[in-house]
């Protein structure tokens, strides 16, 4: 109902507008069109006109000119004269038509020219589209170079991030590598610096036990070197004179009693708070020459009778240290003997086995 | 929409018959004849009376020619205000063709802006289009447009080519749909007898509450005297492009269709005929 009334308002308005455009046209347009495009043609036809009446005076006034020079008879004059006016009047005509005959050309050209000038339009328009045709390609292309270079900025994104990655995997590989050598060479500086202890703990113990057993020997050499001093009263054939030198030291103590306890386990009994090892090495060597002779007949020597027996266990046993001996075959592992030192030196990493040579067991003579 | 563009080609081929009489003040060496032309109504007097100069300027002695102006009844005609105007504001309702004479000296100064050559025309007429854009759309479109668009819109008027000028025209006549229309009307309202030379001011084209203004509400609001009152009779004619709109034109409508090439509605307000 409102748009209906709506559109015929309307409708009105702009059909009133309209009408009055048209009855304006008419009025003051098309009645005056026609008459101002005549006037306008008549005009420049009048201006022609004057200009060629103009010339025509000038040229009449030449002839009055030339008349009134050369007077002569009346009718001749007049012949001349109209003579004269008729080719001008020609000369007049040629012109006239010749400048027609420009005109046209001209409004030939006019024409020409006119089409030409549509024509260009037409190319112009055609070229506007085109080159609106080509300013949109223009922007698509550019949207896409602009696509393809956020595309291309998040590789390079992405690319620094994994580079960054390894170069911190890297450092990390780097460090831990470093690490790694530094524990190796703490390591073995370890193992070496442990080596070198264990090494002079065997020098020392080497040492010790060496000092001790030059201690020995040399106070062995020094009660060998007493025994032979005194000068023993010496049987030739009989070689129970340790003990019978023993019986007389014996009574030289001032005690007879003392003869029967010279029996081998009075000895035995006696001999280790009196003298440590070489005491015992010097009797054992006393008694083996009573062993190895008969002790009976000392016995019956002296005449103490008392329970004898020939030893029937080793009483004593003695660490040698012979000159070299491999003891590869036992451990199976290589291994160093030091023959002065008598330590030898497992070279394996894990285990180092230091020992002494008394797996080689023997007695002294 | 046919309809519309009849109308775009009507105001834009309206014509005015002018009988121009060089003044009997001039100087001539002989008898001027009157130079009678069909003016074209939005274009201005100084860009289409070339022929009109060369016409007078035979009879004339080269020295007494100056910078040509124009008079119609006594007032010198303003070559700045689009032909179509300068009748309907001071000849309307006279006999045609329109009579105006010819000066070639004793230029007004004080009611005429000089005019050497076309480029003050194109200058004053690209100035025109900026301000009206300024006002329908803060001058986005009239400055998105390129150098050739601005030339294409002179060459349009300057050539009489309907088709080229309203190729670009058409852009400075959008508007978003959702605003439905301008955001002011660019138009100027003329007297023939005011002291003030028109009345410009800011007006939108639908009201507040979405009412859609009409012609009559614009001149209500600038120049109340021009509507009839009622039981009255008219005294003042509305006219534009040489017509009287009705009242209930929407303004956005007239703007959009009866504005002249520099995009402004020239509207004239003349005393009613008598008879």
């Amino acid at each position: 109902m409102m748009s209906g009334a709506g559109g015929r308002t309307e409708c009105m308005w702009k059909r009133h507008i309209a009408e009055q455009l048209k009855l304006r046209d008419r009025v003051q347009r098309q009645a005056f069109e026609e008459i101002i495009h005549q006037y306008n043609r008549l005009l420049e036809k009048s201006d022609l006109q004057a200009v060629l009446s103009e010339r025509l005076q000038t040229d009449k006034f030449d002839l009055q000119n030339k008349q009134d020079l050369s007077p002569g008879s009346d009718s001749s004059r007049s012949d001349a004269l109209l003579q004269e006016i008729q080719q001008i009047r020609i000369r007049h005509q040629e012109e006239l038509t010749e400048l027609h005959k420009k005109r046209g050309e001209l409004a030939q050209n006019v024409i020409q020219l006119n089409n030409q000038m549509q024509q260009k339009d037409k190319e112009i328009q055609s070229n506007q589209v085109k080159m609106q045709e080509y300013q949109q390609r223009i922007e698509e292309l550019e949207g896409e170079c602009r696509d393809l270079r956020t595309s291309l900025q998040e590789l390079e994104r992405a690319n620094q991030t994994l580079k960054d990655e390894y170069d911190a995997l890297q450092i990390t590989f780097s460090a831990l590598e470093d690490k790694l050598r530094r524990t190796t060479e703490d390591n073995q500086e370890l193992v070496s610096r442990w080596m070198a202890e264990k090494a002079q703990e065997a020098n020392r113990l080497n040492a010790e036990n060496e000092k001790d057993c030059r201690r020995r020997q040399a106070k062995l050499q020094k009660e060998l070197a007493d025994a032979a001093k005194e000068p023993l009263p010496l049987d030739p054939d009989d070689d129970i004179e340790v003990l019978s030198e023993e019986a007389a030291e014996v009574p030289a103590e001032g005690s007879p009693s003392r003869m029967v306890s010279r029996t081998p386990s009075k000895r035995q009994s006696q001999a280790p708070p009196q003298a440590g090892l070489l005491d015992s090495i010097s009797s054992m060597f006393g008694r083996r020459r009573s062993v190895n002779t008969s002790p009976e007949s000392t016995d019956t020597h002296v005449g103490v009778c008392a329970e004898v027996r020939v030893p029937s266990t080793a009483q004593h046993v003695f660490v040698s240290r012979p000159p070299s001996v491999s003891l590869t075959q036992r451990l199976g592992v290589p291994v160093r003997l030091d023959s002065r030192k008598h330590v030898c030196v497992c070279r394996t990493p894990m285990t180092v086995k230091l020992m002494q040579s008394a797996s080689v067991r023997d007695l002294v003579s | 929409m046919a309809d519309d563009k009849d109308v775009l080609r009507d105001v834009w081929f309206g014509r005015i018959p002018t009988c121009f009489t060089l003044h009997q003040d001039e100087v001539t060496e002989r008898e001027a004849e009157p130079f009678y032309l069909l003016l074209p109504r939005v274009s201005y007097l100084t860009l289409v009376t070339d022929k009109v100069k060369k016409h007078f300027q035979k009879v004339m002695k080269p020295d007494d020619v100056e910078e040509m102006w124009f008079e119609y009844e006594g007032t010198a005609l303003k070559w700045h205000y689009p032909i179509g105007l300068l009748y309907d504001l001071h000849a309307s309702n006279t006999a045609l063709p329109w009579s105006i004479f010819v000066h070639f000296k004793n230029f007004p100064l004080q009611d005429l802006l000089h005019c050497p050559s076309n480029s003050v025309i194109e200058a004053h007429f690209m100035s025109c289009i900026k301000e009206a854009d300024a006002l329908k759309h803060k001058g986005a479109v009239v400055n998105e447009m390129q150098k050739k668009d601005h030339k294409q819109l002179w060459m349009g008027l300057q050539n009489d080519k309907f088709d080229q000028f309203w190729a670009m025209n058409r852009k400075l006549m959008e508007y978003p749909i959702e605003e439905r229309g301008f955001r002011y009307i660019p138009f100027r309202i003329y007297q023939p007898t005011s002291d003030r030379p028109f009345i410009q001011k800011l007006f939108r084209p639908v009201s507040p509450d979405g009412h859609v203004h009409t012609l009559g509400d614009l001149l209500k609001e600038m120049l109340p005297a021009a509507i009839p009152k009622d039981n009255e009779k008219k005294k003042y004619q509305v006219v534009i492009h040489g017509i009287e709109p009705m009242l209930e034109t929407p303004i956005q409508w007239l703007s959009e269709h009866l504005s002249h090439p520099d995009n402004f509605l020239h509207i004239s307000i003349i005393p009613a005929q008598c008879d």
